[in-house]
């Protein structure tokens, strides 16, 4: 009987043995094991088997890359303007030693240092610079955290800039500042338009007026000719002209006396001289 | 009490809790059950061949149990396997010395494919490491590559 106890208690210390000797380590994860409180190894996936009671798993780690969220925060830039900005940070535990014995909370550690060097990073530059290098502040930053990371056994794989927005007041302003950049050129584009619309106005009155003159010499000339016309053809030729007179003359009257209301009809009687001082000196010799 | 457990338990007992204890190991996959169903298992088959007494089984179940352990670390070890999602992921990547390496000064390699998310990376080195010089990382310190040249490792 006493035998019996001592082997079932047995057994159940070999049980109890072999369930805190034998373990399983997922992929993505490795133990730290201590041996008697001290680092003793690390378990890589798969079936490992520790010696109880000596040996103990202190901290399961997680090996793949681990997403930290940088919180937004206030920062101030070189020309002293208020920006907004947040980050997304992927790290990996390159070394489960130093991250479990390097610092109490890598997590914690990481983002506080990202944070804080982000700060300084956006602080030597100006606004506009902030707004536009994205990706020479990320290189920068992980520049300047190699040597804050080293003894942790954390890699900081990469660090995106999320947002970079400047705070609700510079916002306005930078609304302003570009409504009234608009405003300007607006102005100035109509101010453009009219110089050139009263220009070209100006230009059309001075060709009609050139057009204008050259036309009135070009009447006056007209004219001249044809007086000169008329004076060479008549000349000393005074009875065919009167005879012409006289015909237009006498068909002027049949006309009139055609009309219904014109029965009444002064005629100058001595119309060879009238026509001599209409035609003026054309008759002189 | 010994003589009333010698006749009650028979094979049958221990093959069935064998089974069962497979069958918990199934849900939780720790290993540690398969290897005390299996040693149940054996013991049940011994029994119907020797009819042994009940404190012999016992026995003999811790000691399979316990050989099993050191039956699957001689013989069925996983030696292979990805090391994806590991700490040394990629360590067997390859790459050239961009900017020279001093004992006391760190320089630049650039790997033949990304490291951590990266190609280029700051490296420190034991010894003297020129330009150009084919590398292979030793241990990674952070943001800060150990490396080695290829041919003083071989």
């Amino acid at each position: 009987m006493e035998a019996l106890t001592v082997l079932v208690i047995l057994a159940a210390a070999v049980v109890y043995t072999l369930y805190k000797g034998i373990n399983i380590v997922p992929q993505g994860e490795e133990w730290v094991v201590e041996r008697l409180g001290k680092f003793a190894r690390t378990l890589k996936p798969g079936l490992n088997i520790i010696v109880p009671y000596i040996e103990a798993v202190r901290e399961k780690v997680s090996t793949r890359d681990i997403i930290l969220d940088i919180p937004q925060q206030e920062v101030i830039t070189r020309d002293n303007a208020v920006i907004l900005t947040n980050a997304v940070t992927f790290i990996r535990v390159t070394n489960p030693r130093d991250a479990i014995y390097g610092i109490e909370d890598f997590q914690l550690a990481i983002q506080q240092l990202v944070m804080t060097t982000l700060r300084s990073i956006l602080g030597e530059m100006s606004l506009d610079e902030a707004l536009s290098n994205r990706e020479h502040i990320k290189a920068k930053l992980k520049e300047q955290i190699i040597d804050d990371v080293a003894d942790w056994g954390v890699t900081v794989k990469s660090v995106e800039i999320q947002d970079i927005s400047p705070s609700a007041s510079m916002q306005e302003s930078m609304e302003r500042q570009a409504a009234a950049e608009r405003e300007r050129r607006a102005i100035e584009t109509t101010a453009e338009g009219n110089k050139n619309a009263a220009i070209l106005e100006a230009d059309g009155k001075l060709e009609a007026a050139k057009r204008e003159a050259e036309a009135q010499i070009a009447l006056a000339n007209a004219s001249a000719e044809a007086i000169r016309l008329i004076s060479d053809n008549i000349q000393d030729k005074e009875l065919p002209a009167m005879f012409l007179l006289g015909d237009r003359y006498i068909n002027s009257l049949e006309q009139i006396s055609k009309s219904q209301n014109s029965k009444f009809v002064i005629y100058p009687a001595d119309i060879q001289s009238a026509i001599k001082g209409m035609l003026g000196s054309a008759f002189k010799n | 009490m010994i003589t009333l457990l010698n006749e009650s338990i028979t094979w049958w007992h221990w093959i069935v809790f064998g089974i069962l204890l497979i069958v918990i190991e199934m849900s939780t996959g720790t290993f540690f059950m398969l290897i005390l169903g299996i040693s149940a298992i054996l013991v049940g088959t011994l029994d119907i061949l020797f009819e042994l007494p009940f404190k012999t089984e016992i026995l003999l179940w811790m000691v399979f149990s316990i050989l099993s352990v050191f039956a699957w670390m001689k013989w069925f070890r996983d030696k292979g396997g990805s090391n994806s999602g590991q700490s040394d992921y990629r360590f067997d990547t390859l790459g050239v010395v961009t900017e020279k390496i001093h004992p006391h000064r760190r320089g630049k390699v650039h790997f033949d494919t990304p490291v951590l998310g990266n190609t280029e990376w700051h490296a420190t080195a034991k010894t003297d490491i020129a330009e150009g010089t084919r590398i292979r990382i030793m241990e990674i310190n952070g943001q800060l590559i150990n490396v080695a040249p290829i041919d003083k490792t071989d």
